[in-house]
Parts: structure tokens; sequence; C-alpha cells
């Protein structure tokens, strides 16, 4: 009994121990994409996060973890912004926002939706787009609620209207960020801001712009900020450059060019090589620099353009291709649809050829017994009596009046059943028609009532019932005058519903209902629509019949 | 007496024909014309009509035969409809084995015949009666169908009849019927009209008075 047991029990704890390992496993590997993405340090890094990252969003979107994968999306937007693709980085943070739009959640995502426009503005920089760049920063300085994130987004705000030489409107967002509370707790922002001051006033000609410059520096040194420093020693030796304090200019931009070693940065070496041939004293080297730079420029320009048709054509390629799977699955629905269709046409044609035989079948089997029936009424009837009529009058010639009775009795048995037999037109006014059949059988001595007739709603009651009605009534009324002798006959009618009762009674002679005689067909008809019929009788106390249908 | 002079029989049947003509004679008349055809009758009497020696009675068969031939006028009703139309003078008798009401009705009614016969044991002579009939400018129909043109028969027994019964059964006079009557509001309340109702139905089932009324009635279980 133990052994089971614990068996079970070291099962359920290897499970757990697996699930944790599988998930420090994954935020293990998380973390290393997420160092690999920030602080590269091989070439394949970036694409090989980008691929993790890609892989993790798309998993975390089916598994409807949001949260998850907008953090992957601006992961991805930073990669592909670092790569140069700008197109695919903006593709991700707009990915990314229509999440955010989309989740119920939208308040707390505030932090991501700042850091997602903020990302977007750096594209927008990096893409020469400034106005697309300041709508984006604008758009997130709308979330920002704390400090540090308003003075972030206003720096780089500030930062593209320096690009586009709006010095005065980039002094203004500067000296926003600076009036920001609290701006002292955030040093490194606090210096990025100076450093952007000092150069937008140095640009104004605004006598504060030194004093800036070197409050920046001296923040930065005391925090060590390398990139920081490189910016403050390279804006320091513009400014002397300008001034043509040739002296202080080189010394700045010597410094520079240490900072950009101990970064071990290519770009921050070219940038720092590119002050000292700005500073040359030959105008041929101050002219390449010009000219590389306006060449990188026309470059990055090209580069956008062809960028956006190949990304609009990527686009372009997507949406064909999901409308074409679309157009696959509505031709696959169609087809099951139109097989569907043709099923359910061939299976009820196959049911409609089925009934139709079958209804032929009962056709003719109705058709037989009527014939039958006729045969047996003209042989029983009229050829016995001609053959008596004919066997008495070649016994004795009898006196003419007795033979035109006996003559008379069978011309009228000829006409009943031509009467029985004969098509019946069903008129309007079903009730009189009724009137007028029961009239026939009324004379001198039989005496007709009927109860209730046109209370029956008629013209609700279907021809086949109507016709069932007259040819029962017809054939009791025929076997009354035949075999009962009674004087007076009543029909008393009810409708209860669909159904209609029919009561009739006469005073007749009655009988022992051994031989129902003409009564089997009345009974066939009224089984025939699935009504029912009942005949109730004893010498001497007339006959009764109940039918419903 | 006079009498027709020149009459037209149209019947696919020759012995019928020949019990016709029999009567015709016995009538008196000569002047006796036979077809078998309703076409052939109505070219008969157009033919007349132009010589300026008009039919002035045409007997004729409702059901005729299809053959070979084809009828513009296929049956004897179509034919009288037709011929009342274009000559209302002449006198038309039905002579029919159909002795349906309804038939007797349209045929009266809406082809405007003069007269009905059935065919039968006496259709001969109710045939003769007829021939009188409609030279006179009368209407007549065979006794067995009589009822068919009087709209206003019918077999229905009321609920007012229903309730001078069961009064009836309960040994309640006239008199008594009516003042029960009166205070339940049921009219006519008045004893001249229930004595004429119960007239009526003693006369309907032929019974010779209220007791044997009652029992009939009883017996056929209405009350």
């Amino acid at each position: 009994m133990n052994s089971p047991r614990f068996s079970f029990l070291f099962f359920l704890i290897s499970l757990i121990f697996l699930s944790i390992t599988c998930y420090s496993q994954q935020s293990d590997s998380t973390a290393y994409y997420y160092k690999k993405m920030l602080h590269p340090t091989q070439s394949s890094d970036i694409p090989l996060a980008i691929q993790f990252y890609s892989v993790q969003s798309e998993k975390h979107l089916s598994q409807n973890k949001i949260y998850e994968a907008i953090k992957g999306f601006r992961m991805i937007a930073i990669g592909e912004y670092e790569m140069g693709n700008t197109y695919d980085s903006e593709n991700a943070i707009v990915r990314a926002l229509a999440l955010i739009e989309n989740s119920p959640k939208t308040d707390t995502l505030i932090e991501a939706r700042k850091g997602l426009y903020n990302q977007l503005g750096k594209i927008y920089r990096a893409s020469e787009q400034p106005e697309k760049a300041i709508e984006a920063y604008n758009v997130g300085l709308q979330f920002s609620k704390t400090t540090a994130d308003s003075i972030t987004l206003l720096n780089n705000k500030a930062t593209i209207y320096k690009d586009g030489k709006k010095y005065q409107q980039a002094l203004e967002q500067l000296e926003l960020a600076l009036q920001k509370k609290n701006s002292k707790h955030y040093p490194e922002e606090l210096a990025r801001v100076l450093d952007n001051l000092g150069y937008v006033q140095f640009k104004l000609n605004n006598p504060n712009a030194l004093a800036n410059l070197n409050r920046s520096l001296q923040l930065r040194d005391s925090l060590n900020d390398l990139y920081g420093l490189y910016s403050s020693n390279k804006n320091l030796a513009l400014y002397y450059f300008e001034r043509s304090e040739k002296k202080l200019a080189t010394s700045f931009a010597n410094k520079a060019y240490d900072v950009a070693i101990k970064l071990n940065s290519l770009s921050y070496l070219e940038d720092a090589l590119s002050l000292f041939t700005l500073m040359a004293d030959d105008p041929k080297i101050a002219q390449f620099k010009t000219i590389t730079d306006s060449i990188a420029k026309q470059k990055q320009l090209a580069q956008n353009k062809n960028a956006y048709l190949k990304y609009n054509v990527e686009k372009e390629r997507k949406n064909t291709m999901v409308a074409q799977l679309e157009k696959e699955e509505e031709k696959n629905q169609k087809i099951i649809f139109i097989s569907l269709a043709i099923f359910l046409l061939l299976s009820s044609v196959f049911v409609f050829i089925a009934l139709r035989l079958r209804h032929k079948k009962e056709k003719i089997v109705q058709l037989h017994t009527t014939e039958a029936r006729i045969s047996k009424k003209v042989h029983d009837e009229v050829a016995n009596d001609v053959y008596q009529l004919m066997a008495k009058v070649q016994g004795s010639v009898g006196d003419k009046e007795t033979l035109l009775d006996d003559l008379e009795n069978i011309y009228n048995k000829t006409r009943d059943i031509s009467k029985e037999n004969s098509a019946i037109e069903i008129e309007e006014d079903f009730s009189e028609q009724l009137n007028d059949l029961l009239l026939n059988y009324q004379n001198e001595t039989i005496a007709i009532v009927t109860r209730n007739i046109s209370t029956i709603e008629w013209e609700t009651v279907p021809k086949t019932k109507k016709t069932t009605i007259y040819r029962v009534l017809q054939e009791l009324m025929t076997n009354m005058k035949k075999h009962s002798k009674a004087t007076a006959v009543a029909l008393t009618f009810n409708q209860e519903g669909k159904k209609i009762f029919i009561e009739y009674t006469d005073n007749g002679l009655g009988s022992t209902l051994k031989n129902k005689n003409g009564l089997q067909n009345a009974e066939n008809r009224i089984q025939a629509i699935k009504g029912t019929i009942t005949f109730d009788s004893e010498p001497g106390k007339g006959f009764r019949s109940k039918i419903s249908i | 007496m006079s009498m027709f002079e020149k009459v037209l029989v149209a019947d696919d049947l020759d012995c019928i024909n020949q019990g016709v003509v029999s009567v015709l004679n016995t009538l008196k008349i000569k002047n006796v014309t036979q077809v078998a055809y309703c076409d052939d009758a109505f070219l008969q009497i157009e033919k007349g009509v132009l010589d300026g020696n008009p039919f002035e009675l045409l007997i004729t068969d409702l059901s005729f035969v299809a053959d070979h031939r084809k009828q513009k006028y296929p049956s004897g009703e179509v034919l009288i409809t037709a011929l009342k139309q274009k000559h209302p003078q002449l006198k038309i008798i039905a002579y029919s084995v159909e002795d349906k009401l309804q038939k007797v009705r349209t045929v009266m009614l809406e082809s405007k015949a003069d007269a009905y016969v059935c065919k039968g044991r006496h259709g001969l002579k109710q045939l003769e009666q007829a021939i009188q009939e409609v030279y006179n400018g009368n209407q007549y129909l065979s006794p067995q169908i009589g009822n068919a043109l009087k709209k206003k028969v019918s077999v229905e027994i009321s609920d007012y009849d229903i309730k001078i019964l069961k009064l009836l059964a309960q040994g309640y006079s006239q008199r008594e019927i009516g003042e029960d009557f009166l205070t339940n509001n049921i009219s006519p309340s008045s004893i001249s009209s229930i004595e004429k109702k119960i007239s009526k139905l003693c006369d309907h089932f032929k019974a010779k008075n209220t007791t044997q009324l009652v029992a009939i009635v009883k017996d056929l279980g209405l009350i």
C-alpha cells in the first residue's frame, strides 16, 4: 500500500521541481537576451535577441499575456532601431501600442506607453523626420507622471529642435525641463539638460552658455558618466572653436577623443575624429567633413525611402497572402455548403420519388379494391336480381305490372351503384349540399332531421374530409332506405377543434350487425382518412352510428 | 285542345327516343324530329328558324356518350344554355336519369330549362304531364325532385324546436311552454306560434299527436 503513495509523492515533487527549472531557465534566457539587446558585444547579439523576442512575443500573444507581449515588442523595437531598421522598429512599436489600446487595463500601462512614444521619437529622429518625432514626444509627455520621465522627453524634444537649428524652441523646452521640481534628484538627466542648454545658448550667443556647459561637465565628471563626458567635451570644443580659441578647442577635442577610446566605440571615435577635421586649418579638410556629412544625410534619406517602399511592399505581400488564405478558406466553405446543398437536394429528390412510388402503389391498390367492390356489387345486386327475374319470366308469365315492379327495382339498384361511385363536386355551401343529399331520401314515409349542421365550420374542413362525409352519409342513407323500414332519421353534428363528430340515429328495424352489408365500405372510407366509425344496433331498437373524423 | 305542333327530341339512345315519340303520339303531335347529337339538335333548331317554321319544343337528355364526332355542345346543359340565350321562346324539357337536386337546380336556374323530368318507371307519364304544363306556360319537375327549387327546404331542426320538444316531454301544455318562453326571454313566445311550430313538427315526423312526436324524437336521441 505504501509504495504507490510514495511513488506518487515522488512524482509530484519531481514535477514541481521540473516546472521550476523550466521557469528559471525561461527567465534566465530572458535576462540573457535583455543584456545582449541593450549592451551588445558581438555583431550577432542584436539579431539573435530580436529573434528570441519575436518568438516570445508571439507565444505570449497566443497565451493572452498582453503585458509580456508588449514588453517583447518594445525590446524588438529597440533592437531594430539599433540595427538601423527604422521601419521594422516602428512596426513593433505600433503593434505594442495597438495591444495597449485594446487592453482593458489601459490605465496601468502608462509607463509602457511613455517608453514606446520615446522610442518612436528616437526612430523618427534617426530617420530624419523631425515633425513626427516632436509629435511622438508630445504624446509621450501626456503619459509622463514623474519628473524624470518628463525631463527625458523634454530634453529629447529639445534635441530635435537643436538638430533643426531651431535654437529658440529648443531653449524653451530645456528651460521647461529645468523648472521641473526635484530635477536635482536625477543628476544624469540634469547633466544632459545643462549640456544641451549650454550648447543652445552658445548658438544663440547667450552669455550663460559657458557656465552651463561647465556645470554639466563637472556633474558628469563626478558621476563618471563616460557617454555624457564625451558629449560635454565635444560641445566645449565646438564652443571654443567658434570663439577662435584654438588651443582650448583642441584641448577639449583631445579629451573627447580620449573618452571615445575609453568607450571603445567606433561611432564615438569617428565622431571624435570628425571634430579634428572640422577644426583643421586646411579648408579642404573642413570641406571634406561637410561633404561626408551631407553625403551621409542623403544616404539616410534614400535609405528611408527605400525602407519605406520595401516595408510597404512587404506589408502588401502579407495582406495579399492573408487575403488569399481567406479566399481559400471561403472557397472551402463554399464547397462544403454546395456539397451539403447537393446532398440535401439529392436526398429530398430521392425521398420524393420514394414517396411518390409508394403513393402510386397505394393508389393502384385502392383502385383495385374499388373495382373489386363495384364488380361484387354488380354481381350481387344486379346480376342476381336479373337472373331471378329471368327464372320467374321463364316459369310463368305473370302480369305486366309485377314484371315492371321487378324491373324498376333492378333499375333503381343500378342507379344507386352509379350514384355511389360517380364523382362528386364539393360545393361552396357544403351544409346545403348535405341538406340536398338528405332531401333525396326524405319522402312520404321517411322524415329526416339534422341538428347543428350549420354550426360546423365547413369552409375550414379539407375537401377529402368533406367527400368522405358525403359518401358515408350517402351509404348510411341508402342502407337505411334498403333495409331499415325507418320512419325517422336524425343526424347530429358536432365540432371540437378540427375534429368533427356525426351521430346517425334511425327508428328502423335494427339488426344483429352480424352482416354489415353495405357498411363495410363506409368503414373503409373513414379509416382511409384516419377517422373512426362505430355501429350500434339491436333488432327492434333502431340503428345508431357514431363517426369521428 | 291545342298542343305543340313541331317537336325535336335529342337522345343518343334509340329506345328512349321511341318511348318519347310514343308519348308525343298520344298527345297527337305529328311533326317530330329525332337527333342523337347536341350539335345536330342546335342545327335543326337554327334551320327551323331560318325556314320560317321553328320548333316549339325540345326534349333533350343531359348526358351524351362521347364518340368519334367532336361536339361543340358536349352535354344537354350546354345545349340548353346556348339555345335559351338565342331563342328564348323555344320551350325545353330536360329528360334525364340524373336526380341530384344540385343538377336539377343548375339546369332549371342557370340553363333555364322549362321542365325537368326524371327517367324512370313513371318517366313517360311524367313527361306527358310536363309537356302539358310547359305548353300552358308553367314549369314542371318530377315529384321525386320536386323539392329542388324550394329554396327554403331544410331538414335542420333548430334549438327553438328542441326546446319546445323538451318541454312537451316534461308534460308542459302549449300555454305553459309560452309562459316559460316569456320568462326566459325566448321568442316567439305566443301560443299561436308555438302551436304552429308543434303542428309543423308533427307533420314532418308524421306524428298523429304530440305524444307520438315526443316518442319519435326521444327514440332518435334528439331530446
